[in-house]
């Protein structure tokens, strides 16, 4: 096991190096430059500031000047945020998206399996024409529709929340809510296929042979297994989920990272835009490494170390 | 069969309502305009009808990129330091310039090129220390010193402020800049030239004083956050985690000079970035004024009401040509372009948000002489007009020798510049036969990099002033000028323009008629640059409100006067 995480934790390394490498030419591609007030500066002025923030060195050299930098855990200091640090600037806007990115997560995964675990074990009955009703919404709304909409008849008309803002537990209510839609459908769906699959296998009638009891059966025996594509596509998502949405954010207020990242990319802020994709990469890599964990957990015919069978 | 034409029809009728329904909006904006009255002609009379509780809700739609004053760039940070902070002038709500620091007006030597200012006694920073001379001096020096990094720094002050430019490119040094303490609260600023709107534009932030004690002892750490600033101004900041904060709070300021009237105890502000999201919660009484609206979808829902606020702002947009075309360079297929869009249309119908059409550089509202807006004696310069613009293209195009044009047009990628765009594309097409238009939209940023590039056929760009005076606009299109960009040259535009920069400088009437002749040439006579429209601001003010202060250049707003009646 630990030869294995360090063989992981070496290939993370690689591949952040190389998302970092990409990332530096593909963003040095766009156009413009990171300062606001270019077009109001006069050439002069302007070259002075370049070579102040050594914009005006060969790229190979801006790169090699970057990567020692970043070596040391320096990742510069963000363009439109005058200055401040970029790992200040995403340490303060990580939090909120983190918590309801996983409110979120958490809320879908719930009610998802859920649906899709009911659908499956009633299958062709309302119940199923309900849930998959329900998941197909959740899929097809764009959400910040569905958060206008919350944000409207829950919170302005009915006055049950705060309309906006990130004051406290209850202002996390309806962006959760608005965001965990999509999980809901993702896990609603991916749960029924995959329930519907192992009910049908042998050792399900081998159980239902020995004479399981229903519960016993679907819990212990079936949704076991067929967790395993849904703890494959929740872990990503919950990584899409948890580094911010920019239309549910934008709608509720919340000071987190997702608006940040785009506004990042338009204003050409090069060291912000490095350091959250860094931040990304890393969180992916990790959540990769969890799932991989996580499917030995669930489900033993799976090995991850190739240790050998008893 | 029958069913699918029928919900075809539906579906029709349903565009077509929304299209309508657009439209008499549109209609209802005009006329209803009502700038700069709001709250001020309704004085507070008596005491008692004042809310016990003075404390302000505000959204704001953007953070605070910083809170020092000499590398503010942003509406964000002009706003909040003119309510933290104070400058040896200020703008008072009718836009006029008042003493705020200074005890009065400057005095000025014979030429206008020195001007002496002398300093209120009284004036505190919040630690105590008074305000004095070398504060000024302190933080002219700080924002011209290239290791400061100040962007605005060599922007306001090269070319205006003594030796600004050569200490900018580091061949002099900061004690050579033209600002001097002659005793604690005197000063003396020396100017290259003489500047007529010198007053206003002496209230920038970037000009305000700075505690060299406070700065110092801060080191890297100064304005950081809420806990690194030193306020003289009617409020002092209380809570601001820092450029990335989007909650912040403002209190009065118990040793400003001017606390007794000011009645404001607390502004809570906080970023909302959604406009529909900022009026549901006006409507749920979560804040009491909102930031700028400019959907018309969403300012429909507040057509009529006494909350919604609707002023025109200096700020204004054009289309630039490139004369490095060929076909552009030619003065008929200017002309035909600038007479063939029904602007009107655009603001009233398109953009339905009370923006007006402009056949103009220098905004309305704006400049003023006298009492007098630079905008009345003034003629619309190139009206819509399509016959004459049809006689025009085509006379161009035999002079060019060809039947057809295609030019690109680099456009903004908002949605309200995607729709104006192509209302502008229409407009080209149908009334030029034979024009082929492609729309490129861009980011803002692109935009200016293919601006600066001169990558471009046609391009929508936009100004907002930095001082009251037609000069904000009309040194823009000088020939080689960094703004200009379009290969545009005029001698007599460039000479009429340079004398009210200089010669005229000391004469207002003749300077302002050199100006209004200057824009003639540049928008009528050369069809250099097609106006397009003068933006409106709306947003949404709860009516306990009153005091509410907007401006022209700088910050948006001032919050000193509000009162929150009962």
């Amino acid at each position: 096991m630990a030869k294995y995480l360090l063989q992981r934790f070496i290939y993370m390394i690689i591949t952040l190096f190389i998302v970092a490498s990409i990332t530096f030419f593909l963003m040095k591609l766009i156009p413009g430059s990171p300062f606001n007030t270019f077009q109001k500066l006069s050439v002069v002025q302007q070259n002075l500031l370049l070579e102040k923030y050594g914009l005006k060195d060969p790229l190979p050299v801006q790169y090699f000047n970057y990567m020692k930098s970043l070596v040391m855990g320096d990742l510069g200091v963000s363009f439109q945020f005058n200055n401040t640090p970029v790992t200040e600037l995403l340490g303060n806007r990580i939090g909120p998206s983190a918590i309801l990115g996983l409110q979120a997560m958490v809320l879908g995964a719930i009610v998802g399996i859920f649906l899709g675990t009911i659908s499956a074990l009633k299958q062709n009955t309302w119940i199923d024409y309900g849930s998959t009703f329900i998941a197909v919404i959740g899929k097809s709304i764009p959400s910040f529709i569905f958060a206008g909409l919350l944000q409207f008849y829950i919170a302005v008309k009915l006055g049950w929340f705060p309309v906006m803002l990130w004051k406290g537990p209850e202002y996390t209510v309806l962006p959760t809510i608005a965001l965990a839609m999509f999980p809901i459908s993702i896990a609603a769906r991916f749960m029924r296929t995959e329930m519907i699959d192992v009910l049908g296998s042998d050792y399900i009638t081998l159980a239902k042979a020995k004479g399981a009891s229903f519960w016993q059966i679907s819990v212990k025996h079936a949704l076991r297994n067929a967790l395993i594509p849904v703890v494959t596509v929740m872990g990503p998502l919950a990584v899409s989920l948890m580094t911010g949405s920019l239309v549910i954010e934008k709608i509720f207020g919340i000071p987190g990272i997702g608006e940040q990242f785009v506004k990042s990319i338009s204003t050409n802020d090069y060291p912000v835009i490095m350091g959250t994709n860094l931040l990304f990469a890393a969180l992916f890599v990790v959540i990769i490494l969890v799932v991989d964990i996580l499917y030995g957990i669930i489900d033993p015919r799976i090995r991850i170390s190739g240790g050998k069978a008893k | 069969m029958k069913k699918s034409k029928l919900s075809l029809l539906l579906v029709l009728s349903l565009v077509l309502s929304m299209f309508l329904a657009a439209c008499s909006g549109g209609d209802k904006n005009q006329g209803t305009d009502t700038s700069k009255n709001e709250g001020k002609d309704k004085p507070v009379t008596e005491e008692s009808k004042l809310a016990d509780k003075q404390e302000l809700n505000v959204f704001e739609s953007a953070e605070i990129p910083t809170m020092d004053s000499v590398l503010g760039t942003d509406v964000m940070s002009f706003t909040t330091l003119n309510a933290v902070n104070e400058g040896m002038y200020r703008l008072d709500q009718d836009q006029k310039v008042v003493p705020a620091g200074a005890e009065a007006m400057p005095e000025y030597n014979a030429d206008k090129t020195e001007l002496t200012v002398k300093l209120r006694k009284d004036a505190k920073w919040a630690n105590g220390d008074p305000v004095t001379a070398h504060d000024y001096v302190y933080a002219w020096q700080r924002a011209i010193n290239p290791e400061t990094k100040s962007e605005y720094g060599p922007y306001f002050m090269g070319g205006k402020v003594k030796n600004a430019d050569a200490i900018a490119e580091g061949k002099a040094k900061v004690e050579d800049l033209g600002i001097k303490a002659e005793d604690d609260y005197t000063l003396k600023i020396t100017l290259e030239r003489a500047i007529p709107y010198i007053e206003s534009f002496i209230t920038f932030q970037l000009f305000y004083p700075q505690n060299q004690k406070f700065v110092e002892a801060q080191g890297a750490d100064y304005a950081k956050d809420a806990e690194h600033l030193l306020s003289n101004g009617p409020f002092k900041m209380t809570k601001w985690q820092g450029p990335t904060a989007t909650e912040w709070v403002l209190e009065k300021n118990d040793t400003y000079h001017g606390a007794k009237d000011v009645t404001l105890t607390k502004i809570n502000i906080n970023v909302s970035k959604d406009p529909q999201a900022s009026a549901n919660a006006f409507n749920a009484g979560e804040v009491d004024i909102t930031p700028k609206l400019a959907q018309a979808a969403i300012i429909q829902q507040f057509e009529g009401s006494k909350d919604l606020i609707r002023y025109q702002e200096p700020s204004l947009f054009w289309i630039k040509m490139n004369e490095k075309n060929k076909a552009l360079k030619n003065i008929n297929i200017r002309k035909a372009i600038a007479l063939s869009i029904d602007k009107k249309a655009l603001v009233d119908d398109v953009l339905a948000n009370g923006s007006i059409a402009a056949d103009f550089l220098v905004p309305k509202e704006f400049a003023f002489l006298d009492g007098k807006d630079f905008r009345e004696g003034t003629k619309p310069y190139l009206e819509m007009n399509k016959e004459e613009a049809k006689k025009l293209w085509e006379k161009g195009l035999s002079e060019l020798g060809v039947k057809e044009l295609a030019l690109n047009y680099v456009g903004g990628d908002t949605e309200t510049s995607k729709v104006s765009d192509s209302f502008i594309k229409n407009q080209l097409e149908t009334n030029l036969p034979g024009l082929k238009l492609t729309i490129q939209p861009v980011p803002f940023k692109i935009r200016i990099d293919r601006e600066q590039k001169m990558d471009y056929d046609l391009l929508f760009t936009g100004w907002g002033p930095d001082y009251a005076d037609p000069m904000t606009f009309m040194d823009l299109m000088l020939t080689g000028g960094d703004h200009n960009k379009m290969d545009y040259s005029s001698a007599e535009y460039d000479k009429l323009v340079k004398a009210a920069q200089t010669d005229l400088a000391a004469k207002d009437q003749e300077r302002w008629k050199a100006l209004q002749d200057a824009e003639k040439i540049l928008i009528e006579d050369d069809a250099a640059i097609v106006p397009v429209y003068q933006r409106s601001v709306n947003l949404l003010i709860n009516q306990k409100v009153q005091g509410f202060a907007h401006h022209a250049f700088g910050p948006d707003y001032s919050y000193q006067w509000i009162k929150i009646l009962k």
